[in-house]
Formats: C-alpha cells, structure tokens, sequence
C-alpha cells in the first residue's frame, strides 16, 4: 500500500467508506460573500489605457486555479486566483502587508498600483482586504503547489474582455470602453452566517499543514550537483564534473564509479539520474564511489542554479 | 493526533486510496438538433451580472432545464444541488458519496452538460447542498449549482462583462480528475517542483533570492555553458526568464519546466543597476544529461 508511510492515509483507508468529498468546498471560491457588509467602494478602479490587448501569463495550480501574478504597490509577486465567483478583488492579510496596506486590518482599500506578470499595470485599484477560509485550507495544505495571496474578482475583471484558453500558457486580456458597475455588498448578517463552520474547517486544515509539514515543501527546490553521469560497462560512472560546481571541489573525478546515493545503490544509469537530479538545493548527500578499485565516501551539497 | 485524524475522515479524504473510475471526458459539440457534431464555429453564451458581481448562467443538463447556476473559474469542479441531482436523476458513483456535516454529498457525470450552444460530454460534478449556494441563492433567486473548470478547460473562452456574454470555440485540453488529483498529491510524496535537471545552462545562484530587485542572484556562470554563451555574469539578478518572474527558485523551476529543448529564451537581468535583456538557449538540449 502506498500510502502507508502517512499514519493519517492509514486511518483513512479503514473508513474509506465511510463518505467522501468534502475537499471541494475548500476548492469553491465563490464562499466569500462572508463579511461583505463593509460599504463598497465608490468606484471601480482606474485602469490601464483604453482599447489595448495584454498578453497576462497564469498557471494552472494543481488544484485547478488558474493564478495569476502581480505586485501589489510595494509587494514581492504575489499568487492570484482568477475567480469570476469571487465579487471583489480579494488580498489576504498577510500580502495586504507585504503591500504596504498594514494600516488596512480589514476591510476595503485602495492599492495604487497593480503590475501584472506580462506587463499589464492598472491603478487605483480597489481591493478587500481579508483572508477567506478556502485561501487558508488550501495554503495550510500546500494543495495549490503555490502560496495563493488572494483572489482578482469582478470589479478588475469585468474591466476587460478576457480570453482564456488552457492549451496556452497566456492569457489575453482587453481594455473594455466602460466601467463596471459596484457590486452590492450583502448585508454583514447575511455575510458572516454563510460561511460559519466552514471557516473552522479552514482554520482547522491550516492546521495540519504544519503538521504534515506541506508548506515547506513549497520552498524546495532541486540542486545543482555538477556531477554528469553516464554508463561505463556494466556501471555508472562520473563522465564530467562541471567546473565551477559544487562537484568540483569535492575529491571526484571522472572515471570514478558510482556504486551509492545516501547508502542505496541505483539501480540504472536513469535512476541515478533522477535520484541525484532530485536532491534539493541545499540538501548534503553521501556518494559513495569506486576508484581503482578503493570504495571512497564523498559528500555533496547540490547548489542552487538551473 | 485523534482529533485532527477523524476531522481528516471528516474531510473525506476517505476516498483517496480509490483508484479513479472517472471517465476522461469528451467533447462532442452538438448541432441544433442535439446530435454530435464537431463544431468549427464559436457559440455564444449568455450571462447574467449579479448585483454582487456574480455571473449567472442558464444551463440545460441531459436536456432538461434551463437551470440557473454560477459560472465560476475559481472552481476546480462543477456542482448540483442535490435537488438538482435529483431532478435530473444524476447517479451518484458507488464508493463515492455519502452523508456529511453539510448533508449528502457525491460525485457524479453529467452526460450532457450545455450552456449556450455549446456541450461537453460525460463531466464529472459534485452532488452537494453548499452553504453559499444556498446563500446566494436566497439572496439572488434560484440558484442550483456552480459551472467550473471541468467544462470551460474544453473551450478558448472569451468572457466579456460588457455584453454579458461568453464566446465558447471547442479546444483539445483534456483535464484530469481533480479529486483524485488532489488526493493522491496530498497523500503521497510527489515533489510539488517539476525537476529541471534534464538540461542545465549552467548558472549557479545564492540561496538568497534579492528583493530590490525582485530576483535571483549569479553566483557563479560556469565556463562554456549556455549562460556564459548569452553574456550572463557573476552578480546579475536575473529578474524574468520567458517572460515570467524569477523572483524565487520555485518559480524559476517552473518556467524552466516549461521551456522547450533548444528554445531561446529571453533573460532579463539587472546589473548595476541596469536592467537588459539577454537571450539564452540551452546547449544540452533535451538530452538526459
């Protein structure tokens, strides 16, 4: 069974069962009429030139979103749903500091500039600022495969005319000749009863991302090693060490065989590939190696790089 | 431990050791008499603007309807009403529904599912009273459902606020099993960075990535590779490579992950201060090196 390394999956697996598929609501983006009593904003936000086609670039998350980047005023790039469900450009509170919004705790805002990946700049741009439970359910779990900041809903959206195809990597967005109306804010009763025991689930699944440790995986990335394996006879050997890498400083040499990877010997050229491909920047390995004949330990710490 | 195992169960991650019986759905555009058809032309759709921003769409399912629901591209999936489900007598899969804190809840097909003048064939959706749905749906008149990913992933799309509407023109994505999808992720070991390996250009960075600007620092360009072809020197920040932001090694992965072998690819950089542009072209190719 494969999955029983994760006590949690072995549990699940006794109750398989027992029902299923409550995961989507956390994938449901449309849940955040939750605290939309605020007074909307008095109008929409300004925009870039008229009548000009943006090519916006996104990526499918492996939760199916399609996200978008941009930076907020003073922000890093930051990860957007684009979310016709979602009725405002939501921020989380975490970017709306990252942004330079802090004094805003939550609540409407006005961010001066917004710069898509791809070029695309708008200002004045209006945004709620708040975390909605989906965005904590899902980056507590690392489900997306990125950290999401937020949702770009109707008041940006319906500014322009958007094409958007999956078989393309970009998106294509045109300046509309007109200006949206405000979306209505349903009443704070309205809004914060909607959502009640699913914000405790989010809280709840936040939570055990730490646990399970998912976030960090976002950070890891595969190092470079310089080592260039290939196939001597019957063995895997070191057909160049590429200079300037860590490899090169590390007693290897070409010609030396490649008998183990942190104690487990590969099985083929194409695995000890893959298994030295797939060690994290950062992260130290052991390499053992033969060389005339004499078994050597030599430590590695693929870098940083592409 | 105990807690958080059975708010797990809860969740329903019950189903993640299933294997997917999901089907891999077809599109089969249909004529004005419901019969397939492949479609050349675009078909138009309409929507309707909620005063909260919201798009309504009218949708017919196995042919009956219209039915009013969100269109929504914040959602991986397609959901009924369980109403709906039964209206239209959707079969919950076997193994994969049941009842929950929020009530029953299962997984479906829908055989056709229709908007506009366009169909996309055996869909997969949940069978679930959502509580916004509900919501909105006191606020707003009837609402019974949401249409997502599952079936505007089929069509290049143009969604248009303006004239409240939607152009649909059938495309050739084939999008996989979300639920199984996110189950297996979640429950397995996968790296959640494609690995590059398969080339290098032979740039070596800081673990740091730098803020001001936003990107990757050379630490090191080693000699003769495709980066020391294109100019690349120790020091730049290498802000955007594709046309994409560097601004952290995971992105980068990701944009690597998508360069085809041998494509030349344009660098922007900052150095001293200086933004450029270089061109850079991976020498290795594809190959397994």
């Amino acid at each position: 069974m494969a999955f029983t390394r994760n006590p949690l999956a072995v549990a699940s697996i006794t109750n398989q069962k027992a029902d299923a598929m409550i995961s989507p609501i956390f994938l449901l983006f449309p849940g955040i009429l939750a605290g939309f009593g605020a007074e909307p904003p008095a109008k929409t936000p300004g925009a870039a030139k008229k009548e000009i086609a943006f090519e916006v670039p996104y990526r499918l998350s492996k939760t199916k979103h399609l996200i978008v980047r941009a930076k907020i005023d003073k922000s890093p790039p930051l990860n957007f749903v684009l979310d016709t469900g979602a009725p405002a450009f939501f921020l989380s509170k975490e970017a709306a500091k990252l942004a330079g919004l802090d004094d805003k705790d939550s609540g409407w805002a006005v961010a001066d500039k917004m710069e898509f990946e791809g070029g695309l700049k708008l200002e004045k741009v209006k945004l709620r600022v708040e975390t909605p439970f989906q965005l904590k359910g899902l980056n507590g779990l690392a489900l997306a495969g990125v950290e999401l900041h937020g949702m770009i809903g109707y008041n940006v959206l319906a500014q322009f005319e958007m094409e958007i195809d999956l078989t393309k990597d970009k998106m294509r967005w045109t300046k509309l000749d007109w200006t949206p109306p405000d979306p209505l804010g349903l009443g704070s009763k309205v809004g914060s009863g909607g959502a009640g025991s699913l914000e405790l689930v989010g809280s709840a699944m936040a939570g055990l991302g730490s646990i399970t440790g998912s976030k960090s995986k976002l950070s890891q990335v595969p190092g470079i090693s310089g080592v260039v394996l290939g196939q001597s006879e019957q063995s895997i050997s070191v057909v160049e060490v590429l200079k300037g890498s860590a490899a090169e400083s590390l007693d290897l040499k070409k010609g030396d065989l490649l008998l183990q990877i942190d104690g487990e010997a590969p099985k083929d050229l194409a695995q000890a590939r893959t298994r030295l491909g797939g060690i994290n920047a950062g992260k130290s390995v052991v390499l053992k190696i033969s060389r005339k004949g004499r078994e050597i330990e030599v430590p590695l710490t693929p870098q940083y790089g592409f | 431990m105990t807690y958080l195992t059975s708010l797990l169960i809860s969740l329903g991650w019950a189903g993640a050791c299933q294997t997917s019986d999901a089907p891999i759905t077809a599109l089969i555009p249909t004529d004005a008499n419901g019969t397939s058809a492949p479609v050349i032309a675009p078909t138009t759709g309409k929507l309707e603007i909620l005063k909260t921003g919201h798009l309504r769409i009218q949708v017919m399912i196995n042919g009956k309807g219209p039915f009013p629901l969100v269109f929504d591209t914040g959602a991986p999936i397609n959901l009924v009403t369980n109403k709906l489900g039964k209206e239209c007598d959707l079969k919950k899969k076997p193994g994969r529904s049941g009842v929950t804190f929020l009530g029953p809840i299962g997984e479906t097909n829908i055989e056709n599912l229709t908007w506009g003048g366009a169909t996309v064939h055996n869909v997969p959706a949940m069978v679930m009273d959502h509580p916004t749905v509900k919501l909105m749906a006191t606020h707003f008149g009837p609402i019974e459902g949401i249409v997502g990913f599952p079936f505007f992933a089929k069509f290049r799309m143009t969604l248009n606020y303006q004239k409240a509407q939607v152009t649909l023109e059938a495309n050739d994505y084939v999008p996989e099993d979300l639920l199984q999808g996110t189950i297996n992720r979640f429950f397995s070991q996968e790296k959640s960075i494609p690995n590059p390996m398969k080339r290098s250009f032979g740039v070596l960075l800081d673990a740091k990535p730098s803020t001001e600007p936003c990107g990757l620092v050379v630490k090191e360009v080693l000699p003769g590779s495709a980066a020391a072809a294109a100019g690349l020197l120790r020091d730049d920040v290498v802000v955007s490579l594709a046309g994409r932001w560097t601004d952290q090694h995971p992105e980068l992965y990701r944009i690597l992950a998508d360069i085809k072998p041998k494509e030349a690819v344009t660098l922007e950089i900052v150095r001293k201060n200086q933004p450029m542009k270089l061109t850079i072209k991976d020498l290795l190719g594809s190959s397994d090196d």
